[in-house]
């Protein structure tokens, strides 16, 4: 008990960024998630008589275009880009483990035919691929979104892992499971993938910054979540037109969506410092 | 003399000879590499876009005859591959379709290609070489307040998207213009709308309205490359050749121009190649906020007209510049790093 308070504060302040992005981002989270229950408005609740009103004591953050509280449209719109980037980040990181160790490990024709694929993805930026193919994306649940985000943007990843995996592939262990005779897929899951855990979980920290740009981008264009839904890139939209007139509109939701990256990135930079300096 | 797998010797070829093939090779892959990122969003593209839907949804409904007749027009009844191998077959002879609406794609390309080009270029190249700049600074600096500083400055600059970033650069620029009573920095399109400027007056008109844009594209990138660039001279600096080379008698400064420079630049082409088309989306932002006809306004609203073609033709220009910048990065990595030259 006291020893891991000990070490708790002597890591506190060793790496102060692991912790302050952290609690940023259960902060954000419970805002979130719980916040909106807490609050007197919902998100579409429109009061008609105060439209784009400033901030005020009944309206923290003011009110929007069609009176609608911006602190709830915020909260809302924070939700969903949560999920977005926390499942779209999961589910890349899963792809580019899969991926990764498997042109590592087997090397040879399957090695290059994927890492062709990863060289011909890299070409272009996901944003736009996902932009080609956001017709398909109208009247679909936004977990759609969420794979194809994840579709496009697994790639940078997956090369890291291979990397990984390919210096692993002589190691004692690996060639003591090969000699024992054990599948492929079982040293893959079983002896391979444990010993990057700690570099898959950094990269899927990175990866949930990414996804939630990437979210923001595709909704600011109007291609990525659909009104009535909300995230913080449509807000961040639709609070552009009236930047300078009505300030709190668009400054609200990019505070939110700026916190939320930065808390992500700091954390997951203080995470890869921690894994290089052990 | 080199020996073949099967053990049999080789005549040396000419070191032109040599190149020369190798050099076909490299031009073979990036091609089939721009192919194939073509292939993917052309494919993509049609099997999503419906250009009849504005037909098929209007009152009274269209006559089926009439859907059929637009379809054929547009190609529609043939078979993605089909229409994309014909697609394909035009496009070296400089013919890249026609648009949905019915016009020449050709006539854009050259349009569309320059304002990316006029856009992009100085900014990648401001930002890759001072991005470099203050990687090296902060490494050299490490730990210091102007370190610290200003690698925050780049993380805060790496969580705001690009659309916030160019709004906001117009909104803190906006009172300057306004105290000038002119627009000192335009914040729309590439030049004055209907000016018949010409010589000197047309050249800084045009930069006037590159400013903004740039620094839009620059920043961002500036921030990124400077952080990778920090670390890697951390580790150079940390290494032990460059302990060798004080204890030979080396100055701090004269140890880490002869020796340490180069094996710190070495990370950063592999990094330009590989991020350069990621930076390509910032581009697309840019220049939908500053209101420029580049590629990737184009490629946007294509989406937004369902038209394959244009995207297609799109892509294909992006792919040539990302892959002409790998190409760049190459021949800077065989310029620092002779063991890369074969």
């Amino acid at each position: 008990m006291i020893d891991g308070a000990v070490s708790l504060r002597a890591a506190l302040r060793r790496r102060p960024g692991v912790f302050f992005g952290a609690a940023v981002l259960i902060l954000l989270a419970i805002a979130a998630f719980v916040g909106p229950h807490l609050l007197p408005h919902s998100h579409t609740q429109q009061d008609l008589t105060n439209i784009l009103g400033p901030p005020s004591p009944a309206h923290p953050l003011g009110t929007g275009r069609l009176g609608e509280d911006v602190l709830a449209l915020c909260l809302r719109g924070l939700q969903k880009s949560l999920v977005i980037g926390l499942l779209a980040a999961v589910l890349t990181t899963v792809l580019a483990a899969a991926i990764g160790t498997v042109a590592g490990y087997l090397g040879g024709k399957t090695d290059r035919a994927l890492m062709t694929v990863v060289d011909i993805l890299l070409v272009l930026p996901p944003i736009l691929v996902v932009a080609v193919l956001s017709p398909a994306l109208r009247g679909q649940s936004w977990l759609v979104l969420i794979v194809l985000i994840s579709a496009f943007q697994w790639m940078l990843t997956s090369r890291v892992v291979r990397a990984r995996a390919r210096s692993l592939r002589t190691s004692g262990f690996v060639i003591a499971a090969e000699n024992m005779g054990a599948s492929t897929a079982r040293i893959i899951t079983r002896h391979m993938l444990p010993q990057m855990a700690p570099l898959l979980i950094i990269d899927c920290t990175m990866n949930v910054a990414t996804a939630v740009l990437t979210e923001a981008g595709l909704s600011y264009f109007g291609f990525g979540v659909q009104p009535p839904d909300v995230s913080l890139g449509t807000l961040v939209a639709t609070g552009t037109g009236s930047a300078l007139t009505f300030p709190w509109v668009f400054v609200a939701p990019v505070g939110f969506l700026a916190a939320t990256v930065l808390a992500t990135a700091v954390l997951g930079e203080g995470l890869r410092d921690d894994e290089r300096t052990p | 003399m080199t020996t073949r797998g099967d053990g049999r010797l080789l005549a040396p070829a000419s070191p032109t000879l040599r190149m020369a093939r190798r050099l076909g090779i490299r031009l073979a892959g990036w091609a089939g590499l721009c192919f194939a990122a073509v292939l993917l969003t052309y494919t993509l593209a049609s099997l999503t876009f419906d250009p009849l839907a504005d037909l098929r949804t209007t009152q009274p409904p269209t006559p089926q005859t009439v859907l059929d007749a637009r379809a054929a027009e547009l190609g529609l009844d043939q078979p993605i591959p089909t229409r994309f191998l014909t697609w394909v077959a035009a496009v070296p002879s400089g013919d890249f379709g026609v648009t949905v609406a019915g016009h020449d794609i050709s006539e854009q390309v050259g349009q569309r290609a320059g304002a990316s080009l006029r856009l992009f270029l100085p900014g990648s190249a401001a930002a890759v070489v001072l991005g470099i700049a203050f990687g090296l600074w902060g490494a050299l600096r490490a730990g210091r307040f102007s370190d610290t500083a200003s690698m925050t400055i780049a993380l805060v600059l790496l969580a705001i998207p690009v659309f916030v970033l160019g709004t906001v650069l117009k909104i803190l620029w906006l009172p300057i213009n306004e105290a000038a009573g002119t627009d000192l920095l335009p914040f729309s399109g590439e030049r004055t709308p209907g000016s018949d400027l010409t010589g000197w007056a047309a050249m800084t008109d045009r930069l006037r309205h590159l400013i903004l844009p740039t620094v839009t594209i620059a920043l961002p990138q500036i921030a990124f490359y400077s952080r990778f660039q920090r670390a890697a001279m951390l580790e150079v600096l940390d290494s032990e050749f460059l302990r060798a080379a004080r204890a030979r008698g080396l100055t701090r400064f004269g140890a880490i121009r002869t020796h340490g420079l180069r094996m710190a630049l070495i990370p950063m082409t592999a990094l330009i190649a590989f991020s350069f088309g990621l930076h390509l989306a910032g581009g697309v932002f840019t220049e939908r906020i500053f209101g420029w006809h580049g590629l990737g306004d184009w490629l946007m609203s294509a989406v937004e007209h369902q038209d394959a073609m244009v995207v297609a033709t799109a892509t294909l220009l992006m792919a040539i510049l990302v892959v002409t910048v790998g190409w760049i990065a190459e021949i800077a990595l065989a310029v620092l790093d002779p063991r890369t030259r074969t």
